[in-house]
């Protein structure tokens, strides 16, 4: 881990490191123990971190009581209507935990695609010449023995 | 009634509850004004703020489902009319709103403290809204990375990069105070 590496994670996780994952604790500890910039980064950023909690901590809880007593105030003259699905159904299907069977409806749902993609654009394997030449062959079959004469009487149909 | 989790009561104000809803603003009420202060940096609009949200939790209460726990929803409705508003009017830095007394004994102690933390004060609120939001989720509500990454709708690496920015800039405007004591 290089100095610049840590700034950024010091940033990033904050300067308590035995707060950071576990994975770079390790290697923070490691730098911070033999490299003095690094341990100048960290004052720093324990240094930052103070005056952030401080600069927020200082301000006015007193006010922020007051200001939520008034919003309770407030609120105490009156609530308005809930806002209800009109219908049962909407509100028990956003109940329903699909989450465990996601990946099956996935699939199901990716195999229908590909069955709709393949029946609409793929090769149409089975629909080749001899399967037409015997479907018109007996349908010409099947139209002489309409209009063909009778055999034996020669009568026409 | 008053140990029961905000999923809890959120459940019983789905069903039209509103002692339970009562409890559960008083619950959130002042932090969710703390914050929103410190994102809008006016007093009158955060509580107007946390007005709205809390009343956008009892009108929508029968549509919620604890996919995520209360207080991350909350915050994130609380957030997003602070951004809103924010767009909508300018921005008045947190020190105009003035600051109550320091209890602090020696007042010159108190008076360079004071201007320690409105230096602070300014700096943070001259940051970017999503870094200063990222900020004050991290170091005001003391949420998780993850956590303010589920109340920012980013991701956590985006959460991280939003306090890396806001701490270099901040480093940049506090340079001096770095180099002190902590007085």
């Amino acid at each position: 881990m290089k100095v610049a590496e840590f700034q950024d994670l010091l940033d990033a996780h904050g300067a308590d490191l035995a707060a950071w994952p576990d994975g770079l604790r390790s290697a923070a500890e490691r730098l911070v123990a033999t490299e003095p910039a690094a341990r100048a980064c960290l004052h720093a950023a324990q240094r930052i971190e103070d005056l952030i909690g401080r600069g927020m901590n200082a301000r006015s809880r007193p006010v922020d009581d007051a200001a939520a007593a008034r919003v309770l105030r407030a609120l105490a003259r009156g609530l308005p209507r809930q806002r209800r699905f009109a219908l049962a159904w909407p509100a028990a299907l956003l109940d329903v935990d699909l989450a465990p069977a996601r990946l099956r409806i996935a699939a199901l749902a990716g195999i229908a695609c590909l069955g709709v993609v393949l029946g609409l654009f793929g090769p149409d394997i089975g629909a080749g010449d001899t399967g037409f030449t015997v479907a018109s062959a007996s349908s010409e079959t099947s139209l002489a023995a309409v209009f063909e004469p009778e055999p034996l009487t020669g009568v026409r149909p | 009634m008053d140990e029961a989790s905000d999923e809890d009561l959120m459940q019983r104000v789905a069903r039209g509850d509103e002692a339970a809803f009562r409890l559960l603003a008083r619950r959130y009420a002042a932090r969710a004004i703390a914050l929103a202060r410190r994102i809008t940096g006016n007093d009158a609009d955060a509580e107007e703020v946390v007005q709205e949200a809390l009343l956008r939790v009892w009108i929508n209460a029968p549509r919620w489902r604890p996919f995520a726990a209360f207080r991350t929803w909350f915050y994130r409705v609380v957030l997003n009319l602070c951004l809103s508003r924010r767009r909508r009017v300018p921005f008045v830095a947190l020190e105009a709103a003035g600051d109550p007394a320091d209890p602090s004994p020696e007042p010159d102690a108190r008076l360079e403290r004071a201007e320690a933390d409105s230096l602070v004060a300014a700096a943070i609120a001259g940051l970017p809204d999503r870094q200063r939001a990222a900020i004050v989720l991290t170091y005001h509500e003391d949420l998780s990375n993850a956590e303010a990454a589920a109340v920012l709708e980013t991701s956590v690496s985006g959460v991280e990069a939003l306090l890396v920015r806001a701490k270099r800039s901040l480093r940049e405007k506090l340079g001096g105070m770095l180099d002190g004591d902590g007085a």
